[in-house]
Formats: C-alpha cells, structure tokens, sequence
C-alpha cells in the first residue's frame, strides 16, 4: 500500500479497536478506487488510440444500445450497494460503542486555542498552556474511555489521528463519543489536532497523545492528583 | 440505430458535404465583431454575447486573483513555520482564496458560458430578459469588487473560511468591516446568481426556434437549464442565511448565537443546503462543454443522450438531498441516510463517465486542443470521483473531514476538472467568439504543462490529509513526509501558474492574426456554428432545419439521407423550393413552418 509503505509515516499506528477496523475499510475502499480509476483510464487509452482518426470517413453513427447501457449503471450499482452496506455495519459498530459503559470518563473542553482534558472522577485536569505548551491527553491502555465535549467559545473539531476519527465540538451543544484503547502503548505528540478552523491560531490548536499500561496510568492519575493538592 | 459503414456512405461520386459559411451570410453585412467597441457601449450592452465575454473576462480575472492569493498560501508552506505572512494574514488568505473561486470564478464562468452559448444553441436572438441580464452581471462585478474591498478595510478581509461558521463569522468571533464587506458580496452575487437562473430558465422554456423540442437541445442547453434550477432552490437559501448571520452581528438577533440560546448548527445546515448543490452547479456546465466536444472531435453522436440528460436530473434531485456528508463529524446528522444518498449520486455520475468513453467508442477522434483538454478532464473528474465515494462513508471520512485529503478531493473535483473543462471550451468556442483560432502547438504545452503542475500540487494533499494535516493551518509540524509532500506541492504550483504563460501568448497572437475560422471550423453539430464567427448582432439570419440534437450535423450531411435524421432533407428541398423573393427575409417563418410540420 503506498501510503502507509512510505518509509517515515507521519501517522500513528491505530490505538483503538474502531481504528484497526477502520483501517481495513480504508485499505478495501483504496484498493476498490485504485482499480476503478485504473480500468477507466485504461479504457480511455484503448480508445484514444484504437480509434484515433485514420481518414476523413464518417465513423458508426451509434447512439444506444441496452445492454452497454444496463451494464454500465448495474455494475456500479452492485459496487456502490456493496460499499454502502459495509459503511452501513461499520456505523453501526463504531455507534455501539457510546452503549458500553465506559471504564474512564475524560471530559474535553475546547477553547481559542488551546485544550483542557478533566478526568472528573480522579478530580485531575491537564490545561495546555500558551504557545507550544501543547498539553498531553493520557490514557489507559485495553479500556473503554468515554469523552465528553464541550466548546467555549466557537467550533473545534477533535481529532486523534491514531483514532482515525474526529468530533466537532459545538458551542452551546456539548457531545460525546466512546472508543475502546487496545493494548497498542506509547506517545504519540502529534497525534492531536484541532480539524475545526477555530479563528487565528488554529494551526497551533495541538495535542499529544499517551497510552499507558492500566496500573501505570492509575500511577500517573495518583501523582496529578496530589500535585494538584499541593498548588492549592 | 444499426451502425453504417463509412466506406459505402461515402463513394466518391457522392456530392460533397455542404459548407455552413455557404449559408450563414457574409461578413460584409455585419461590419462590427457584434460586440461593444466603446466604453459607453460596454456600460449599456443587454446584447447577451457582450455579457458572456464580460462573464468570462472578469470570471478568468477572478481565477487569477485568486490564483495569486493560493500562491501566497503555496509559499508559506512550501516550509514548516511561519516565512511570509503572519497566522493572521494567511487566515485571510485562504478565506478570500476559496471564496473568489468559489463564488466569483467557477459558477459566474458557468453563467458566462449561459450567455454566451444558450441563446447560440437554442437558435434564439437573445435571452428573455436582456435587461435584467445586464443587471445580473453589473450586481456580480460590485459583489466582487466588495469582497475584495475587505482587504483595505481596518482589520483585513474575512478570515471564517469560505463557509463563515457562526459563532467565528459573529460579531465578537470577527469583528471588523472584512466579515460584513464578505457577507454584503456574497448576498450580491447569489443574487445577480438568482436573477440569471431566472432568465436561463425563462430563455429555455419560451425562446427555443421552433423545431427544438426539449429532447433536441444540446446537451449543454440540458446542463444549463437543470443548473438553473438548482440555483433557484439553492442561493436564496444561502443569502437568507447570511442575512441572519449580518442581523446577528448588527441589528442583536440571536439565530446563531450560542450564548443566547441560538443554535449555530442551523447555519451549518442552511450552509451546506446551498454548499452542496452549488457543487454541481459549478460542475454541470462543464459536463456539458466536454459533452459538446466528445462528440464533436469523436465525430460521433452523444453516446446515450438521453441516459445523460435523466442522469442529470438525478444528480440534480440527489444534489439536494446530500448535504450533511459535510456534516458527518459534528455528530448532529442521521449518518446511514445521508451515505445513502451521496453514495448514490455516484451512479448518475458513472453513467455520465461511461457516456463519454462511448461517445468516443468507434468514433473518428482528432486530438485538437479542446478535445485534449477534455480527456484530461475525464482522467481527473475519475480520480476526484474515486476520492468522493471513500468520503461518502462517514466510517472513513470520521478520520478524513477537515483533512488535507478533503482539499485534495475538492480540488480535483471543482478546481482541476473546471480548469480543464473550461479550457476545452475556450478552446472550441474561441474561433466562433473571435473568428480567429488558438494555436495548436502552444495549446498542447500548455495542456501538459497544466496537467503535471496540477497533479505535483494536488496528489500529494491526498498523503498529508491521510496522515494527518489538518486543513487551513498557516503552520505544520515537521513530521513524516510532510516537509517534502508540502515542497512538492509549491513546487507543483510554479508549473501550474508557468502553463498560463504558453496560452496567454496563443491569446495575443490570435487576436492579432486574421479572422480565418469560418461559421464551422470543427464541423460542430449544434446551432452556434449555422452562423458567422463572431455572430451577427442578432446571431441568425438563417437557420437549417432542426430534426435532432444536431442540426447542424444534419444539414453537413443533407444530401446522405442514411447519415442524417429523418426529415432533414424533405426539410431542405422543401424551404428552397419556396419563392426566391420570400425566403431572404422571411427565413425566421420559414423555419418556424417547418417548425410546426
């Protein structure tokens, strides 16, 4: 596959269960396009040369004929219905999720231009600060995390490229969208970005991303929160 | 329907085809170009072929504008931080960029090509209403004058994006003359938009010469008058929406205003009812150019003329039913629907494609300028194509929204197709605007220059948007690919601007050769070619018997009565029969005689 072949790839791997599925989708959908595109460019070669002008006859005066013409809208058709179906089931599985009772809960909240992540029930909050004071958001690996979001001022869009997936956040409408983490672990610091334009610094509206194991994540959690205590 | 075998049809005994500058009249009695020759002239013209050249110079002006401010934008990220221009004024940039493309080059370039070519193949004098045809254009220059005006306001010009999402486009989001100056100039041209499609509507349904039923109008005609429609549903949608958006930032209503318990996903919804549709009024005219030149460097009727005429209106009923795939992410829409729906408009779509390849089928293709640059049109209609069904599922398009790989996409679709499109019917309308022709040899470097600096710039958006690269951003990080992909997309832009420079100097030389084109240079088969290059004032004092799609192809071969429709020649015998006194200034009643026979 070309793009994720290209020896330095700015993206990450995927690090939820939606992503890996997603991903195969993409591969099935590019490959489907690459071969569209090939036969009809191929048949456009074919023609362009098979039928380049050799005199100054009058060719075949042709203007329909059926069985072309039923080929040619039920063989897209039979392709769109194929690809429409497995968009179908995929929606609805990644839908799903927001069922689940989530093992996290981290409450994302957007500004002009920067992010703030809240784990409520640790009583934590990572705050990014200015300029490239970019914040993390950490997650535990192998759990269902739930993201809460709300917008303070106009419309951001969060997007976690290793999710291969976005929400907008909407001000005055906050939203939310669950995802399982699988046990893929690391940082990720690009991974996060705003995809909304957001007004003057949006091209600097990022985030990184950090996955760690369940018990070291609790570890993390323990020391923001008695870091917190300590500033009050 | 039974094919013909070219070598029977035409034996050489056989009376030779008839030459249409034989019939059309003489320049001698048309001493002036038909168009204005003084700047009062221009200022007061209702003459709907002044307008269409007025349509186009200032639409290809507006390309260029726009074109400069993208190379700004090219400039600033050829390398990651911040070189040229401030986040502010590159915010600017873009938002003024995609709006003049958008709004004051590809759809009035589309209402150019409807004043200019309606009327011509409809076999009418004009269209229905010239003075508020002169309207139209006089309102769509000031809307543009206006939102460029922003750049001189305190401030600077708009910075919200060509699609002005609220609460950003309110009044605490961008304050400042910019966003008002952006607003006004797009009520304007929406309306000067409005006006024509009532007129493109109007000239259709009351002015065809008779003898034109609706299924004998060029496909063109077809594009053109659907697009009409889609218009009259669409704009006044969008001006309604901003004029709520201009009463939320000066008069204190609250539509979409968040704080106040406005809802500002409405103006995304009213947005993007007329932001979908607009696509494919953008792209229809240009379908119908690259139909007209298939089939007339094929030498080949339209292949399924009318598969593509249902075809159209299908996407013209789907159009409308779309929008929110432009929404999928702000989790507000019902996805599974509005996948349906986009994925199907693919099927029209194909069919139109496959239109094409069949009117090439068998044909006797010539690879003149226009015919070139419609085949690279059709290579990269495909590939935006391809790039519109991955996006059609909202699984993919979760990742892809708001990516480069969306503006890779619509680039391809409304800016690569358009540019090719329009240049095929510069090219094969140019002798009949000027009587004069474009160089061949200068159209092919200029076909291929356009083609790799295209491809250099926009392909590799498709890698950055996939990995990554959001949209709109004045910076990016130096991760992955990114350095070299963005490197060679500025490097792409400086082969796409130079592709210019081989067909402003066929321009030049063109206009300072002799008119030598004749009524029929291609041997086109619709009724702009039964008169003389540049047109008479009032474009026919002739016209051939009208039997189908192409009359003009039928009269080129009344005398093979196996090649043309039924009719044409009992047509032809019967109005030359006539007394000689009556047929020189009677030929309109002529016509419509036969008309009604």
């Amino acid at each position: 596959m070309i793009i994720a072949a290209a020896p330095s790839t700015a993206l990450d791997p995927p690090i939820t269960k939606q992503a890996e599925d997603i991903d195969k989708i993409w591969d099935l959908n590019l490959y489907l396009g690459l071969a569209v595109v090939a036969f009809v460019a191929l048949l456009v070669l074919f023609v362009t040369i098979r039928y380049r002008r050799r005199d100054e006859n009058l060719p075949s005066q042709t203007r329909y004929s059926l069985p072309v013409q039923i080929t040619y809208t039920l063989v897209p058709l039979a392709i769109i219905g194929a690809l429409v179906a497995i968009t179908f089931v995929s929606v609805s599985a990644i839908e799903d999720v927001d069922k689940k009772t989530p093992d996290l809960v981290v409450d994302v909240t957007a500004f002009q231009w920067q992010w703030a992540f809240a784990y409520p029930e640790a009583g934590v909050e990572v705050v990014g600060g200015p300029a490239d004071d970019t914040p993390t958001l950490v997650l535990p690996a192998d759990s269902t995390v739930q993201f809460n979001l709300e917008s303070l001022d106009v419309v951001h869009s969060f997007w976690i490229t290793a999710f291969r997936f976005k929400h907008d956040i909407i001000p005055g409408s906050p939203s939310t969208f669950s995802v399982e983490i699988n046990d893929q672990l690391g940082d990720f610091p690009n991974a996060g970005v705003c995809a909304e334009y957001c007004g003057l610094d949006h091209a600097f509206m990022r985030f990184g991303v950090q996955v760690l194991p369940p018990d070291q994540f609790e570890t993390w959690l323990g020391e923001q929160r008695s870091a917190t205590e300590d500033d009050s | 329907m039974t094919a013909i075998d070219p070598g029977e049809q035409l034996s050489e005994e056989m009376p030779p085809i008839l030459d249409l500058n034989d019939y059309v009249g003489s320049d001698p009695d048309h001493k002036h170009s038909g168009l204005p020759r003084t700047v009062i002239g221009w200022l007061t013209t209702t003459d709907h072929k002044a307008l269409g050249v007025a349509y186009f110079a200032t639409s290809l002006t507006f390309l260029l504008i726009g074109g400069a401010l993208a190379g700004i934008i090219r400039a600033e990220l050829a390398q990651p931080g911040l070189q040229f221009v401030s986040a502010a004024t590159y915010n600017s940039v873009f938002t003024i960029h995609g709006s003049v493309m958008v709004y004051l080059f590809a759809v009035p370039f589309g209402f150019g090509l409807a004043n200019y070519l309606l009327p011509l193949q409809i076999g009418a004098p004009d269209v229905a209403f010239p003075r508020l045809n002169a309207f139209s254009y006089w309102l769509y220059l000031l809307g543009g004058i206006t939102m460029l005006t922003g750049f001189l306001a305190d401030g600077g010009a708009a910075s919200f994006g060509w699609f002005a999402y609220p609460p950003l486009s309110g009044e605490a989001g961008s304050p400042g003359l910019g966003a008002d100056l952006w607003i006004v100039a797009i009520i304007l041209t929406g309306t000067s938009g409005t006006l024509t499609a009532i007129n493109m509507i109007s000239t259709v349904t009351m002015m065809r010469t008779p003898g034109m039923t609706l299924f004998r109008m060029p496909i063109l005609v077809w594009d053109l008058f659907i697009t009409a429609f889609m218009v009259l549903l669409a704009f006044p949608v969008l001006s309604g929406a901003l004029l709520m958006l201009l009463a939320d930032r000066h008069v204190g209503t609250h539509f979409f205003d968040p704080l106040e318990g406005g809802s500002p996903i409405l103006f995304q919804h009213l947005f993007w009812f007329f932001g979908h549709p607009e696509v494919y009024i953008v792209a229809l005219p240009f379908f119908g150019v690259v139909t007209e030149v298939f089939a007339v460097f094929s030498r080949r009727p339209t292949f399924g003329y009318k598969d593509l005429v249902f075809a159209t209106l299908a996407i013209g009923v789907l159009s409308l039913s779309v929008w929110a795939h432009h929404m999928f992410v702000t989790g507000e829409v019902v996805l599974k629907f509005f996948a349906l729906t986009t994925a199907l408009i693919a099927i029209p779509t194909g069919m139109k494609v496959f239109n094409w390849i069949g009117t090439m089928w068998g044909g006797s293709i010539s690879f003149k300028a226009p015919m070139k640059f419609a085949i690279g049109f059709l290579v990269l209609f495909v590939g935006g194509g391809m790039t519109g069904v991955i996006l059609a599922s909202p699984t993919l398009d979760f990742h892809l929204s708001d990516s480069y790989f969306i503006v890779a996409h619509f680039h391809y679709v409304m800016g690569g197709t358009v540019v090719f499109a329009l240049f095929a019917g510069i090219y094969f309308w140019w002798p009949k605007i000027t009587g004069r022709f474009l160089s061949e040899r200068l159209g092919t470097i200029h076909f291929w220059m356009l083609m790799v600096g295209f491809n250099m710039t926009f392909f590799v958006m498709h890698f950055l948007g996939r990995e990554g690269m959001a949209r709109r951003t004045a910076d990016y990080r130096p991760i992955g690919n990114f350095e070299q992909w963005n490197m060679i997309a500025s490097a792409g832009y400086v082969v796409l601007v130079a592709s210019f420079v081989p067909f402003g100097i066929s321009v030049i030389q063109s206009l300072r050769s002799k008119p030598t084109a004749g009524a029929d240079p291609w041997h086109g088969n619709s009724l702009e070619w039964a008169t003389m290059s540049p047109p008479a004032e009032h474009n026919f004092d002739w016209l051939p018997p009208i039997r189908s799609d192409r009359p003009v192809f039928d009269f080129r071969w009344a005398n093979y009565e196996e090649l043309t429709s039924a009719g044409v020649k009992a047509a032809w015998d019967a109005r030359n029969t006539q007394p000689e006194s009556a047929s020189a200034d009677s030929a309109q009643s002529d016509s419509s005689l036969e008309g009604d026979s």
